[in-house]
C-alpha cells in the first residue's frame, strides 16, 4: 500500500500565509527579492512584502482573470496579463506599491484575447507577450516594438535565451526562435510533429527542452540542432528546470523526480536518476538561485525540500490544502525564502534558512 | 460516490441547424445553473451570470500519427483555466463549428489527465436541420460523424417537412446511430433538462435510455391490424422514396394478441423469394412475400375471404407512400392497432450502427484478445461503442464504452437470478455486421 511518509520529515518554518481571493495563476519575485506578486484567476494581483510576509495591497488588475505576472529583471516594476487582452505594467515603490505605468491593449477581440505568456528579455530591454498566435515585444515603458505570428496556432510557451536576444516560442509543430535584434534574419524553426506545452533553455543556452502533450520531453542541442526525445512520463511533463551548472534537467510529470544527465555524454542511452518521494505526479519544481536547494510539489499538495540536486531523499516536507500550483525561491542571495501556492488559493512563504 | 467533476455538454451540428438558437436559450432561460459557454463563433462576453469564451478549434495530432490520440488543444487550455476558478461553474456548454470532428473533442476528456480530473463529458448533442440534412447525409463526412457520435440527436426545424419525411428521417438517423435518443423540435425548443443531463458517457447509466436499441430489428417499419368484412378491398399507394416495397398480408387467428408477437412469428417470411405485384394485381392473405412495384401510384386488390382481423406489414411507413386501405364501397379503413418497428439496415449509409443481443457468457481472455485486435485495426472506423457484457466467472454485469481506440469498462449490477446476456452497440464507418456478430459469438465460453 501507498504510504504518505511526509510525517517523518520535519516541516519548514512557515513565515506567512495569505489567503488569495481565488486560485493563483502565476507568481513572481522582484529581482531584489523584496516583493512577491501573485495573480489570480479572478483577475486580482496580490503584492506581498518579503521582509514581513505581509500583504501590502491587492487590486483588480484584469477583467475575466489574470493569467501571468512577471517582474522586470532589474527595475522595480512588473507586468501582468489577463483574459481581457491587456498587458499592464505596474511600478512598485515602498511609498506607492502598484502604480499603473502602462496599459497596453493587445487584442480587442472579445472572448478571444487571452494573454497567457509573459517573459522579459534577460537584459530587461523587452517584454515578450503572447496572445493566441500573436507574439508582441514591448519596451519597459509599454510601447509595442515588434509583432510576430507564430505558425503553429496558439503559443504554448515563451522563453528567452539566458544570454542574448533570442526568443523561443513553443507550440503545435515545434519551436520557433526569433532573433529579435536582427529584424531581417529569418526565424529558426525546430520542427517536431507534436504539441509543445513548455520550453526552457539551459543556462548556457546550448540545449533547449520542451515538455509535450503526449507525455514526452523533446530537446535540441544548439547550434547543430541534434534532437532527441525522452519518454516514460505518466503525465504531461510541463515542468522543466535546469540546474545552474547545466548538468541536470529536472522534470515533473511523474511521481518520481527525474534528473536527466546533461554532462558531456548527455542523457542518450543512459538511465536518468529517478527519485521517488511524492505520492502523486510532480507539478511544480523550483531551484534556488544559489543552484543548490530544490523544491518540488505534487498534485496531492505536498511540497518537498531537497538540500541539493542529486540528493536521493528530501529533508523537509509539508502538505498544502490542495494541489501545488507554483513554487518559487526568492532570488535574494541572503534569504532562503520559498513561496508556494495551492489550487484552492493559499500563498505560503517558507523560511528554510536553518 | 457521486462524480464531482464539472459536466460538459457538447453541441454539434451543421451550419443553420439551430445550434445558436439552442445556445441562446441555454444562456437566457432560467435554469438556476451557472454555465460557461465555449463557442466558436464570435460571442458577447458575460451574459448575466454566465461566461462566454471564444475558441479556435486547434487539433493536436500526436507524433505517433494515431488519430485516436488526437485532442483539442484549445479545450485543454480553456478548460484547464476554468478548472482553477474557485466559484466553479455548474456546467460547461461547448459549441463546435459545423465542420468539427467530434472525435478529438470526446477524446480530450479521456486522454488529457488535467481535463479528466476536473471535467466529465456528459453528452454530445447533435442538431440536425430536418429540411436539409438529407442532402448532407450522403456527402458530408462531418455531418455523418456528428450523427454517429451523438448521445442525443435534436431533429430541428421539423415543422418544415411533412410527417412522412420526418418519420423516414428519424428511422434513417436511428439506423445510423442506434445509441442516440432522437427528439424532434421546432426553433430548437428541446427541454433543457433533457439536453443538459444526458449522461451519455456515464457507465452506470449505460443503455438506460434507449428504446430503439433494445427492440429487435425487423425487415419492416410498420404493421397495422384491420377488422374487415369479407369481400374485395383496395390497397392504394403513392410513389415514395423507393421504387418498390416488400409487404405481407395475413389473416390473424384469435390467438394473436399484439402486433409485436405477430411480428415475431411472421418476419421470416420476408426473407423468402418475393413475388412481384403491380397496379390492379391481387394479394391473397398468407405467407407470401409480396414485392410491390411502385413506378407510379398504384391500387392493388386485397383479398378478404372471411370476416375477421387482418394484418398488413410494410417495409416502409404508410406516411412515406400514403398507404390507404379501402372497402369495396371506397370507404377508408383505419387500422384498429398499429406499430412502428425498428427497421433493420435499410439505408446504405457509410456510417451506421449495429447492435447485438445474445445470451451466454464471454470468455474474458478470448474477448479481450479479439477486442484489442479490433480496436487496433478498426479503431479509426469505430466511432463509439457501448454495452453490457456477461463475462464467464463474473457474477456481475460488465458495462463498457469506447471512443475510437479508447476503451473503458467497470463492473455493474449483479446478475442475481437473471439469465446473463450480452448487449452491445457499435457505431462506425463500414461496419461488417456478420463479421462482428460471428467474432463475438466465437468468444462465448
Amino acid at each position: 500500500m501507498f504510504e504518505l511518509n511526509t510525517t517523518t520529515l520535519p516541516e519548514p518554518a512557515l513565515m506567512a500565509r495569505i489567503v488569495l481571493d481565488d486560485s493563483p495563476s502565476d507568481i513572481s519575485w522582484s529581482a531584489c527579492g523584496s516583493w512577491l506578486a501573485a495573480a489570480t484567476t479572478s483577475g486580482v494581483v496580490h503584492l506581498v512584502a518579503a521582509e514581513t510576509g505581509a500583504e501590502l495591497t491587492t487590486w483588480k488588475a484584469h477583467d475575466n482573470g489574470a493569467l501571468a505576472v512577471r517582474w522586470h529583471p532589474r527595475l522595480p516594476l512588473f507586468a501582468s496579463s489577463g483574459q481581457d487582452g491587456h498587458v499592464k505594467l505596474w511600478q512598485v515603490s515602498h511609498k506607492e506599491p502598484g502604480a499603473l505605468l502602462a496599459d497596453i491593449t493587445l487584442s480587442e477581440d472579445a472572448g478571444n484575447n487571452w494573454i497567457e505568456h509573459l517573459d522579459w528579455r534577460p537584459d530587461g530591454a523587452q517584454l515578450a507577450a503572447s496572445c493566441g498566435k500573436k507574439i508582441i515585444l514591448l519596451t519597459p515603458d509599454g510601447s509595442v516594438q515588434q509583432t510576430y505570428t507564430f505558425p503553429g496556432g496558439t503559443v504554448g510557451a515563451l522563453c528567452w535565451r539566458p544570454k542574448g536576444a533570442q526568443l523561443a516560442a513553443a507550440g503545435y509543430g515545434g519551436i520557433r526562435i526569433y532573433n529579435v535584434l536582427d529584424s531581417r534574419s529569418k526565424p529558426q524553426d525546430l520542427e517536431w510533429k507534436g504539441s509543445l506545452l513548455s520550453v526552457k533553455w539551459s543556462p548556457d543556452g546550448r540545449v533547449i527542452a520542451a515538455g509535450c502533450q503526449d507525455n514526452t520531453v523533446h530537446f535540441w542541442r544548439m547550434p547543430e540542432l541534434r534532437d532527441a526525445m525522452m519518454s516514460g512520463f505518466s503525465y504531461k511533463p510541463v515542468q522543466l528546470s535546469w540546474s545552474n551548472n547545466n548538468r541536470w534537467l529536472l522534470t515533473g510529470g511523474s511521481t518520481e523526480l527525474i534528473l536527466w544527465p546533461f554532462d558531456k555524454k548527455g542523457p542518450e542511452g543512459r538511465k536518468p536518476l529517478s527519485l521517488p518521494y511524492h505520492p502523486e505526479a510532480i507539478c511544480a519544481i523550483s531551484i534556488a538561485g544559489s543552484g543548490q536547494r530544490l523544491a518540488t510539489g505534487c498534485r496531492a499538495g505536498i511540497v518537498a525540500l531537497w538540500n541539493q540536486i542529486g540528493d536521493v531523499t528530501p529533508t523537509r516536507a509539508v502538505p498544502l490544502d490542495s494541489r501545488v500550483e507554483q513554487l518559487s525561491w526568492s532570488p535574494h542571495k541572503n534569504t532562503r525564502l520559498l513561496a508556494s501556492t495551492s489550487r484552492y488559493g493559499t500563498l505560503s512563504l517558507w523560511d528554510v534558512s536553518s | 460516490m457521486t462524480d464531482k467533476r464539472i459536466p460538459v455538454t457538447v453541441l454539434t451540428g451543421f451550419l443553420g441547424s439551430g445550434k445558436t438558437t439552442l445556445l441562446n436559450r441555454i444562456l437566457t432561460e432560467k435554469h438556476g445553473q451557472r454555465i460557461a459557454v465555449i463557442e466558436n463563433e464570435f460571442g458577447e462576453v458575460g451574459i448575466d451570470q454566465d461566461l462566454v469564451i471564444n475558441a479556435d478549434e486547434e487539433i493536436f495530432e500526436m507524433n505517433n500519427g494515431c488519430i485516436c490520440c488526437t485532442v483539442r488543444g484549445d479545450l485543454i487550455r480553456i478548460l484547464g483555466n476554468l478548472a482553477r476558478r474557485r466559484d466553479k461553474f455548474d456546467r460547461i456548454v461547448l459549441e463546435t463549428t459545423g465542420m468539427a470532428d467530434p472525435g478529438p473533442v470526446a477524446q480530450t476528456f479521456f486522454v488529457d489527465d488535467d481535463i479528466k480530473d476536473e471535467f466529465r463529458l456528459d453528452g454530445i448533442i447533435t442538431l440536425v436541420d430536418a429540411g436539409h440534412v438529407e442532402q448532407h447525409l450522403g456527402n458530408s463526412t462531418e455531418v455523418m460523424a456528428q450523427i454517429a457520435f451523438a448521445d442525443m440527436i435534436v431533429l430541428n426545424k421539423s415543422d418544415l417537412v411533412d410527417t412522412a419525411t420526418l418519420t423516414s428521417l428519424q428511422a434513417r438517423l436511428q439506423d445510423m446511430n442506434k445509441m442516440a435518443q432522437i427528439i424532434t423540435t421546432n426553433m430548437a425548443n428541446a427541454p433543457l433538462d433533457k439536453v443538459l443531463d444526458v449522461g451519455g458517457f456515464d457507465l452506470t447509466r449505460a443503455l438506460e435510455t434507449n428504446p430503439a436499441f433494445l427492440e429487435p430489428e425487423y425487415p419492416f417499419e410498420w404493421g397495422g391490424v384491420f377488422e374487415l368484412n369479407a369481400g374485395d378491398h383496395a390497397l392504394a399507394l403513392d410513389t415514395g422514396p423507393d421504387p418498390d416495397m416488400s409487404a405481407l398480408w395475413i389473416q390473424l387467428d384469435d390467438s394473436a394478441t399484439d402486433l409485436t408477437t405477430v411480428a415475431e412469428q411472421v418476419f421470416r417470411h420476408f426473407s423468402q423469394p418475393a413475388q412481384n405485384v403491380g397496379d390492379a394485381d391481387l394479394m391473397t392473405p398468407g405467407t407470401t412475400h409480396w414485392k410491390l412495384q411502385l413506378p407510379s401510384a398504384v391500387t392493388l386488390s386485397l383479398d378478404v375471404p372471411l370476416e375477421g382481423r387482418y394484418a398488413l406489414f410494410t417495409q416502409h411507413t404508410p406516411e412515406e407512400f400514403s398507404i390507404r386501405l379501402y372497402t369495396d364501397d371506397d370507404e377508408l379503413c383505419e387500422p384498429v392497432a398499429e406499430h412502428y418497428f425498428n427497421a433493420g439496415h435499410t439505408h446504405d449509409d457509410e456510417v451506421g450502427s449495429v447492435a447485438f443481443e445474445f445470451t451466454g457468457t464471454l470468455d474474458p481472455e478470448l474477448f479481450n484478445t479479439w477486442l484489442s485486435l479490433l480496436l487496433r485495426t478498426e479503431g479509426e472506423n469505430l466511432y463509439r461503442m457501448k454495452g453490457i457484457l456477461a463475462i464467464t466467472g463474473d457474477d456481475r454485469r460488465t458495462v463498457f464504452q469506447g471512443v475510437h481506440m479508447l476503451f473503458d469498462n467497470q463492473p455493474g449490477a449483479p446478475w442475481d437470478n437473471e439469465t446473463p446476456y450480452n448487449r452491445l452497440v457499435f457505431i462506425g464507418r463500414n461496419l461488417n455486421r456478420e463479421y462482428l456478430e460471428g467474432a463475438l459469438k466465437q468468444c462465448l465460453s
